[in-house]
């Protein structure tokens, strides 16, 4: 299938990115990997006048080290990801819910801040940055700001960053105690999307749970923090009745949609299954 | 599918009856819609939808297929055509208004029909759009009919403005300081609960408003206060946030915003859970504290507000919703035939969840002021 | 997989046949070095694009194409009134009753639409891209009409009608009763004496053949002379069908199926774009190309299955079958395209599978819907009638209190009755299922999983175990020409192959049956190079072209090496008789005492005198010296019409884990013993076994077409329509018994659709042995997730999949609602 006409941009520079973006017209599309722009293009439900693809733009790939944060560029790859000793060894989350990602091909295009960015409910990577307290840097006309993660994700496929704006790079604290992560992803076949998925990052101290931020994909228009059960799990026995009994509030306060994959009731008992299931891997139950 | 939207609204049955079969007012409700033309019971127009990278524009007519005057059932026909060959959308929306003591219930039901790609889906996102578009509808539908057919008094609408004035401005530092305010996450998770509640009966609402602790119908207050002031589009988007600031830290400013606007309380609390927030607007800010749990056990009153009536039905409208007609349209009441927007608006899915959220979640405010909290960030941001 | 690299450890087998070659055309088609249709460019070539229909049912009451036709590039713009006339309608080549309705398939909408996706006018253009552009600025109107999608409801009385000119949405009534065709006795007195009768319903879902390489056409004319490329199973098929409703003479009209890549007989058929493209190459007098998209190719092209089946089985306490009774509900779609109606009536005689039944009979009623019609679908009638009375079986089974092998054995046919012929009128032809399963046990480790079974159930797992048996046979070779003509088939089912000796003595093979991916070139030259003593490399297979393979039937059914490899060796036998003629002569000696081994004629008790019949070959092309009275070539053509079917037959087993947690199924080992008669290419047979697997499995797990409550299709893409990759599937461990085929010279049964009959039940019936504890007894395909755990803890089959919130089964009602509730708001679906 062919997409519409567009004009195509791509810029070498951020700061040609965003002349780009405003010179585009009135629907500019900006292009990071291209696995969920493509497809919407070529079907036409999707028709943006200008698509500015970042690829050529110098700096925002890769992973380094910022001190007490690991700073990942927004056009590295998911397959850069997967195989970064940095992400491995200060947020083995990230890698362990990326291997996740669609197929071989798509994680070799695919980026990850244009998985961010796209903001899918059912992605894998939202809920984890959120789980990571993660925060993302933006850069637009006026300058540059940061977005928590907890106020990054505004809606189906819609984020805070604005129109004539650009996602840099994510920085995810490293994590300083005894910690653990999980990601329990449910979905159908390997490459498929996840039904419902959680991310649970787990600080234990002398046999409890001292601390825990669960991520829940798919269980609403944006990912969620599980937070009725972070409360129940903070200064719990890690042991699995306690764990067990926390999960099962993990769908409080959530409302999943309905459709071909699950109905919501489904997604919800979902979600406390693989709450407990994540939260004791995590926790190293 | 079927979608179901009910509110209250209060003024008398014949009044809001009158309203509905003016298409002029009645046909802009449709978020992102444009009237192209008018001719009797028939108009042309456009809507456009917009979702993440999805851009649909839906352009075709709409007529009145059945005006049961006994009844009060207006049925309307919409039909449009993607302008990209992507399929149609087709509404059958029949709407029934019941007088309900000195108000009107309205029940819309939308027979809601998409073929073509957008159907071709087994994700349920153009299903959620659609179910948040028709709620937006509602939600304006009912701000519309709430304002009744002699929007114009003058003095009301002065009075309510300066209401509206005085409220943006004292909930726009509010939001700012929202911004900051830790407790988002809470508050988040709080609207999340009130929403679920709000989905079902009262009583419910009831308990789940008590349970966050943010306790609220904010919005609504300004909105009623703001009738339907030009502020009104703003203001409610401050008022959120500055509940929600409240909730958990202080309250005061949003005490502050309200004295004005709002009339006095009690009165109201329709008996659907949904309305609740009308019930709002009558004890905004004053009662962050356990408001909705009242409200909906009281059948609905027309409020003793000052300047006759606040704009009621209000609840529902939300921020964005108003868009720049809209915003205008307070300040040149009555009789004045709504300025046609030249070129429609697209549904921002941030405007359509802001809306939605707000109509179907009303009634614990706090649920509200979590999105609105969001948009407003959002839109400061854009418009930077 | 284990079973190939045990056989690459063996010593390779100085015969070719039995040899586990690698392919020799898998390097072009895998690295796509080859031709496509779609690759073909041709001088001046235009590009179409169709517009489709997206509602599905409604009269078309206006159609603007006038933006259109001024839009860059486009040459014309096409709608259903302009070829109104000269269209006809598309072939169905299967009148299954007498007074079967058609309501005839034009290949472009009129003036009313009864599926979407169905093409409403075509754009053509001077490239694709403006073809697909322009398709934006038509325009077209349509009045809704209702839409028919439920067959239990469409049959009912005062139904809405899919096509409002017929009676009723019944397309046939087809009937066998072995009662009334005296092969068994009569059903109702056997079902009125039975101690034990099981009735079930099984819905067997609408799949889509979901082939690699989507269609594709791309048609030339020359004068009055037309040649189509088209990515197809079937070019003769095709041709012959493609003249009948042009009107473009048989013999001005050529079909090429280059490289095809894949089928699963989602290109058995006479597609409507074929038709469209030759109109329009004719109208134009320049050569055209269509090329569909996913999208379209899942929407449009034919899907399979779709069938509600009620199933009573009969039996004594003791666990004697006493008879079957079939009654099916089978979804044609809004029309009948090749052989749509016959589908299901394929399957009319295996139901009774590889059982002793006395009576049994059959009914099934073809039902028009507004959805894109079925057709045939790997398997094509059989999968459906093997899931039927393997899962009847089991049912039979725990209503017994019987463990479900043993009732199979006593009632299977055992292995001294062969040649047996069943209550269907079949005769099986050979086969020893009891080896066969019992070396079906062995690989998969059964005594062993039955204990941990147990183990599991006694501590509560949450994760269960269950093993599925699914003993199974197919009736494959179609066809005999005769069977067919009494079954109304509009075909024959010979097929023809040719043997062309080079002057170099390399040999080119002609054969009528257009592989699309099976392998055909490696498994006939390895045919040929045994039965002439050639070397494998030397001999090159000719297909798909209707003016190099003249003659042919093409490829479904399993048909080609069972037919199509007979019809070569029975060239090769012809060739080899010419080549005596002359060897005899060259070689100064009787025929009679000549011995051909090797590829070499040889004079009995005179050793070193003998001639190769590559040297024949050259000799006989230079024609200097051969005897009077012949023609000088040792070329040969033959056709071969089988006798009989040929009835593969295997024991599958799966062993199935259940997550009562999450509902999610997960197979632990699947082990099947397969006997398909002569295995010309072992390394073959294990691909279509696996493949076939994958696709069975993939109907038991994951594969289901979805339509709204609106008649769209919601499975449009794949991220939808869920094809399991290999990630998805566990290891195979397979192995084979051979019975040889007495009906053809090869002794093959045909292997292209055992894996996908025979694993769908067994899968399933793994699943609900793990849970029947539990109080489950039926799970409805797909086995989502989500329908084995609403199955375990809501009781029921898990209901429908349609979502309140997807447009199907509609219904969503906003959280503002109060005090108004309808039916239709609540969630949808029958559980």
């Amino acid at each position: 299938m062919i997409p519409a006409p567009f004009a195509y941009a791509r810029p070498t520079t951020v700061d040609e990115a965003l002349q780009a973006l405003a010179a585009g017209g009135e629907d500019v599309k900006v292009m990071a990997g291209g696995q969920s722009l493509i497809p919407v293009m070529r079907l036409r439900l999707a028709a943006p006048e200008t698509v500015v693809d970042l690829s050529k733009v110098e700096g925002l790939r890769g992973v380094r080290d910022d001190g007490d944060a690991i700073v990942i560029g927004a056009m590295t790859t998911h397959s850069d990801v997967l195989s970064d000793p940095l992400i491995a060894e200060h947020a083995p989350l990230i890698a362990e819910a990326t291997g996740t990602v669609a197929d071989r091909q798509v994680r070799h295009r695919g980026t990850f801040g244009g998985a961010l960015v796209h903001a899918d409910p059912a992605g894998d990577l939202p809920a984890v940055a959120l789980a990571l307290d993660a925060e993302f840097v933006v850069v637009g006309p006026s300058g540059q700001r940061t977005v928590p993660a907890s106020e990054f994700f505004v809606d189906y496929l819609t984020t805070a960053v604005g129109e004539g704006e650009l996602l840099v790079e994510v920085r995810v604290p490293k994590l300083a105690g005894e910690w653990g992560m999980r990601y329990e992803k449910f979905n159908r076949v390997a490459q498929a999307w996840s039904i419902v998925a959680v991310a649970a990052v787990v600080r234990r101290e002398n046999g409890r749970i001292a601390e825990a931020r669960i991520g829940l994909t798919n269980m609403g228009p944006t990912p969620l923090r599980a937070r009725a059960v972070e409360e129940a799990l903070a200064g719990a026995e890690a042991t699995p009745d306690a764990v067990g009994a926390a999960a099962a509030r993990a769908a409080e306060g959530t409302e999943p949609s309905s459709d071909l994959n699950a109905q919501a009731d489904y997604r919800q008992h979902l979600a406390t299954v693989l709450t407990r299931r994540a939260v004791s891997a995590a926790a190293g139950l | 599918m079927q979608l179901e939207n009910s509110f209250t609204v209060p003024v008398p049955v014949d009044e809001a009856w009158r309203v509905l079969l003016d298409i002029e007012r009645i046909a802009p409700c449709m978020p992102g819609a444009a009237v192209d033309s008018v001719t009797g019971d028939d108009f042309t127009g456009r809507v456009k939808v917009k979702l993440g990278p999805i851009n649909l524009t839906y352009q075709g007519k709409a007529s009145f297929v059945e005006k049961d005057e006994v009844a009060h059932r207006a049925v309307i026909d919409a039909k449009g055509k993607d302008q990209r060959g992507n399929g149609t959308a087709a509404a059958t929306v029949t709407a029934t208004l019941k007088a309900e003591g000195s108000g009107t219930r309205v029940d819309v039901l939308t027979d809601l029909n998409i073929t073509g790609r957008p159907a071709q889906f087994g994700r349920g996102v153009m299903t959620d759009v659609g179910n948040k578009l028709l709620g937006q509808f509602a939600d304006k539908l009912a701000a519309q009919l709430g304002e009744g057919d002699a929007q114009g008094d003058a003095e009301r609408e002065s009075a309510a403005q300066k209401v509206v004035a005085t409220a943006a401005g004292a909930v726009e530092e509010i939001a700012a300081s929202a911004e900051q305010a830790a407790g988002n996450g809470a508050v988040k998770k709080a609207a999340a609960a009130t929403k679920k509640a709000a989905a079902s009966t009262t009583e419910k609402v009831t308990s789940a408003s008590a349970d966050s602790e943010a306790g609220t119908a904010k919005a609504a207050p300004a909105k009623g206060a703001a009738a339907k002031g030009a502020a009104a589009k703003a203001a409610p988007a401050k008022a959120a946030p500055a509940k929600a600031a409240s909730a958990r830290k202080a309250t005061a400013p949003a005490v502050t915003v309200v004295p004005d606007g709002a009339p006095t309380p009690a009165d109201t609390a329709p008996a659907a859970g949904d309305t609740a927030p009308a019930a709002a607007e009558t004890a905004p800010a004053a009662r962050d504290t356990a408001p909705g749990a009242k409200a909906p056990s009281t059948p609905p009153k027309g409020p003793t507000a000052p300047p006759a009536r606040p704009a009621t039905g209000a609840p529902l409208r939300s921020v964005p919703s108003g868009g720049p007609a809209r915003s205008t349209a307070p300040a040149a009441p009555a009789a004045t035939v709504r300025p046609k927007q030249a070129e429609p608006e697209p549904i921002d899915l941030l405007e359509v969840a802001g809306g939605a959220a707000l109509s179907r979640y009303a009634a614990p405010a706090a649920g509200v002021a979590a999105v609105v909290l969001l948009v407003t960030l959002v839109v400061r941001r854009r418009r930077r | 997989m284990t079973a190939v690299e045990d056989r690459t450890g063996t010593p390779a087998p100085e015969k070719e046949i039995g040899k586990a070659r690698r392919r020799k055309e898998d390097a072009r088609l895998i690295t796509g070095r080859t031709t496509w249709t779609d690759n073909t460019v041709l001088p001046g070539m235009l590009h179409l694009a169709v517009v489709r229909s997206p509602v599905a049912h409604a009269r078309i009451t206006n159609v603007d194409v006038s933006a259109a036709r001024e839009a860059p590039g486009v040459v014309a713009v096409y709608t259903g009134q302009d070829f109104a006339e000269e269209q006809g309608s598309l072939p169905c080549a299967w009148p299954v009753t007498p007074d079967m309705v058609n309501p005839g398939h034009p290949s472009i909408a009129v003036d009313q639409v009864n599926h979407v996706g169905e093409a409403v006018a075509i754009i053509v253009a001077r490239s694709k891209t403006a073809a697909q552009d322009a398709v934006e600025l038509t325009d077209i109107d349509y009045e809704l009409l209702p839409v028919v999608l439920d067959m239990e409801q469409a049959v009912q009385d005062g139904a809405d009608l899919v096509h409002d000119q017929l009676e009723s949405n019944t397309s046939y009534h087809f009937v066998f009763d072995a009662g009334e065709m005296g092969t068994g006795g009569d059903t109702e007195q056997a079902f009125s004496g039975a101690d034990v009768v099981v009735s079930r319903r099984f819905v067997q879902q609408r799949l889509i053949p979901a082939f690699m390489e989507p269609r594709s056409v791309v048609v030339q004319p020359q004068g009055d002379n037309y040649t189509m490329w088209s990515s197809t199973q079937v070019p003769h098929i095709l041709r012959v069908m493609a003249a009948m409703v042009t009107g473009i003479p048989e013999h001005k009209l050529r079909v090429i199926a280059p490289d095809v890549g894949g089928g699963f007989g989602g290109k058995l058929q006479v597609n409507p774009e074929e038709i469209l493209c030759l109109l329009i190459a004719r109208r134009l007098g320049k050569p055209v190309k269509w090329t569909e998209t996913r999208s379209e190719s899942l929407m449009t092209a034919h899907h399979g299955r779709d069938q509600v089946q009620f199933v009573d089985i009969a039996a004594d306490r003791e666990g004697h079958v006493k008879g079957l009774r079939v009654r099916l509900l089978a979804d044609m779609g809004a029309y009948l395209r090749l052989i749509t109606p016959g589908v299901p009536a394929l399957g009319a005689f295996m139901y009774p599978g590889i059982y002793k039944f006395p009576a049994y009979r059959f009914e099934c009623d073809g039902v028009f819907t507004n959805k894109v019609p079925t057709d045939a679908y790997r398997g094509a009638g059989r999968p459906e009638a093997t899931f039927a009375i393997e899962r009847i079986m089991d049912e039979l089974a725990v209503e017994l209190g019987m463990d479900p092998m043993e009732l199979r054995r006593k009632n299977w046919i055992d292995a001294a009755e062969f040649p047996f012929t069943t209550v269907a009128g079949l005769a099986y032809d050979s086969g020893d299922y009891e080896t066969a399963t019992q070396q079906a046990l062995e690989l998969l480790g059964y005594d062993e999983l039955r204990a941990e079974q147990q183990q599991r159930r006694e501590s509560n797992d949450p994760v269960q175990l269950g093993i599925g048996i699914s003993t199974f046979t197919e009736m494959c070779g179609l066809a005999p020409s005769r069977v067919l003509g009494s079954l109304s088939f509009g075909a024959g089912g010979w097929e023809s192959a040719s043997i062309r000796m080079l002057p170099t003595g390399k040999v080119e093979v002609v054969t009528g049956s257009t592989p699309h991916g099976q392998g055909h070139e490696t498994a006939w030259s390895q045919l040929v190079a045994d039965s002439l003593g050639v070397p494998f490399e030397d001999v090159e297979v000719l297909h798909g072209d209707t003016a190099i393979s003249p003659r042919g039937l093409d490829t479904y059914g399993s048909r080609s090496l069972v037919v199509g490899g007979s019809a070569v060796v029975k060239a090769a036998d012809k060739v080899i008789a010419k080549a005596r003629k002359i060897a005899a002569h060259l070689l100064e000696a009787s025929e009679d005492d000549l011995d051909f081994s090797g590829g070499t004629f040889s004079v009995r008790g005179t050793p070193g005198a003998g001639i190769s019949i590559q040297e024949i070959a050259l000799a006989i092309f230079a024609a200097h010296d051969y005897p009077e009275g012949i023609e000088p070539s040792i070329d040969a053509e033959a056709t071969f019409d089988p006798e009989n079917f040929s009835f593969p037959h295997g024991t599958h087993l799966c062993a199935m884990e259940v997550d009562t947690d999450t509902g999610f199924v997960k197979i632990r080992k699947y082990a099947c013993v397969d006997d398909i008669g002569t295995i010309v290419n072992p390394l073959i047979v294990e691909g279509q076994i696996h493949g076939g697997l994958a696709q069975g499995i993939a109907q038991a797990l994951y594969e289901e077409a979805i339509y709204d409550a609106d008649g769209n299709l919601t499975t449009g893409t794949f991220v939808d329509y869920l094809v399991p990759s290999a990630a998805d599937l566990p290891h195979f461990d397979t192995g084979n018994t051979v019975h040889t085929a007495p009906g053809n010279p090869i002794g093959a049964k045909g292997v292209g659709e055992a894996g996908c009959i025979a694993s769908t039940p067994a899968v399933v019936n793994a699943a609900l042995d793990a849970v029947r504890h539990l109080g489950v007894s039926d799970i409805r395909m797909p086995l989502t997730p989500e329908r084995v755990w609403r199955a375990i803890h809501q009781g029921g089959d898990g209901g429908d999949r349609a979502a309140a919130g997807s447009n199907a089964y509609g219904g969503a009602q906003t959280e503002t609602t109060a005090g108004v509730s309808t039916d239709a708001s609540s969630l949808g679906g029958d559980r």
